[in-house]
């Protein structure tokens, strides 16, 4: 597993991250709920999902506060209880949204990009 | 879990400051989810953790200002000028010499109406010193000075002789003072701490209108 190295802020890279991460981490929720620790690991493990780890939290504290996750807290036995995330309805709504759009996008990037790579 | 490593507890600490603008209840929620996240990565470790281990995750999950960023930034005034927040340090200063006794609310109610201090802030504002700098002065002015109260005996004594004439005597009694007040050295000492107190209060938060990120 690589060690995650924050983008400098700006770059266009860190900016396409930025604006897609939400939808990678509701991705994954609705494929299985975790807890906060197992997501982290399991986006930093997709190479190009670079962000450091922390920033996950705060986003997913703002999923939860609009509604797009709900949370539970779960006994563990390693300590005390931690939060079980999990997507709501609402949530796997604006996924759905948002892979539609980002198909388009994708498919048109590379129209483009496929060109450029010719050259 | 054992006793935090120090380096986890200033680590906290300052994710903690850096998200004082947030709701409480937001601001537990995501330091207490990276606490959780330190305690299972330092648990899966198996081992009591070495120094660099620990720098190591601390740098992966990022410094507290990179992870700060990611939430709710601060409502910083949309405007450009800080004009009304020096207005307000103006008169939380001096106010009270501007409008006797009520320039200084005017100060108060500049600094609690500006987006760019935190509550901590505001709070800090107002409480150090009331009055602003007034405080100080009114102190130098009334309270160097002891009271005193006197009060005299004595009175009038009738005498009859023996032939019944009537005489009159004043007795003059004794002039008693008490003096009451706080003693000058103590005075002196209170007064130069309300004005050390009450500048020190004015700059901080002049500091904190340019740097969100100063602590104090």
């Amino acid at each position: 597993m690589h060690r995650m190295v924050p983008a400098k802020d700006g770059s266009s890279l860190s900016q396409m991250r930025k604006g897609t991460l939400e939808y990678c981490v509701l991705s994954l929720l609705v494929e299985q709920e975790m807890y906060g620790f197992d997501l982290v690991k399991a986006l930093s493990e997709v190479d190009g999902m670079a962000t450091p780890q922390g920033t996950v939290y705060p986003l997913l504290a703002r999923l939860r506060k609009e509604e797009l996750v709900s949370t539970e807290w779960q006994e563990s036995t390693e300590g005390p209880p931690r939060r079980y995330y999990r997507v709501t309805p609402k949530g796997k709504r604006a996924l759905k949204g948002f892979i539609e759009e980002w198909r388009r996008f994708k498919d048109a990037v590379d129209v483009f990009v496929e060109r450029a790579g010719g050259q | 879990m054992n006793e935090p490593h120090p380096e986890v507890r200033y680590y906290l600490r300052r994710l903690n400051e850096l998200l004082a603008h947030l709701p409480r209840e937001r601001r537990r929620e995501i330091v207490g989810e990276i606490e959780a996240h330190i305690t299972m990565a330092l648990a899966e470790l198996g081992h009591e953790p070495a120094d660099h281990e620990i720098t190591e995750l601390l740098e992966r999950i990022g410094d507290p200002e990179t992870v700060a960023a990611e939430a709710e930034p601060r409502p910083v005034a949309a405007r450009k000028g800080r004009g009304l927040e020096i207005a307000a340090l103006i008169f939380l200063a001096i106010g009270a010499f501007i409008i006797p006794f009520l320039g200084w609310f005017v100060g108060v109610a500049l600094l609690w109406g500006s987006p760019v201090w935190t509550k901590r802030d505001k709070l800090i504002g107002t409480l150090v010193v009331p009055g602003g700098l007034a405080f100080p002065f009114y102190m130098f002015l009334f309270g160097g000075a002891t009271s005193q109260t006197c009060s005299t005996g004595g009175g009038t004594i009738i005498e009859f002789d023996s032939d019944g004439t009537r005489s009159e005597r004043f007795v003059g009694g004794q002039s008693i003072c008490e003096s009451s007040g706080i003693p000058r050295p103590l005075m002196t000492l209170l007064l130069v701490l309300a004005l050390i107190a009450a500048v020190t209060s004015i700059a901080y938060l002049a500091r904190r209108m340019r740097d969100p990120n100063a602590t104090a």
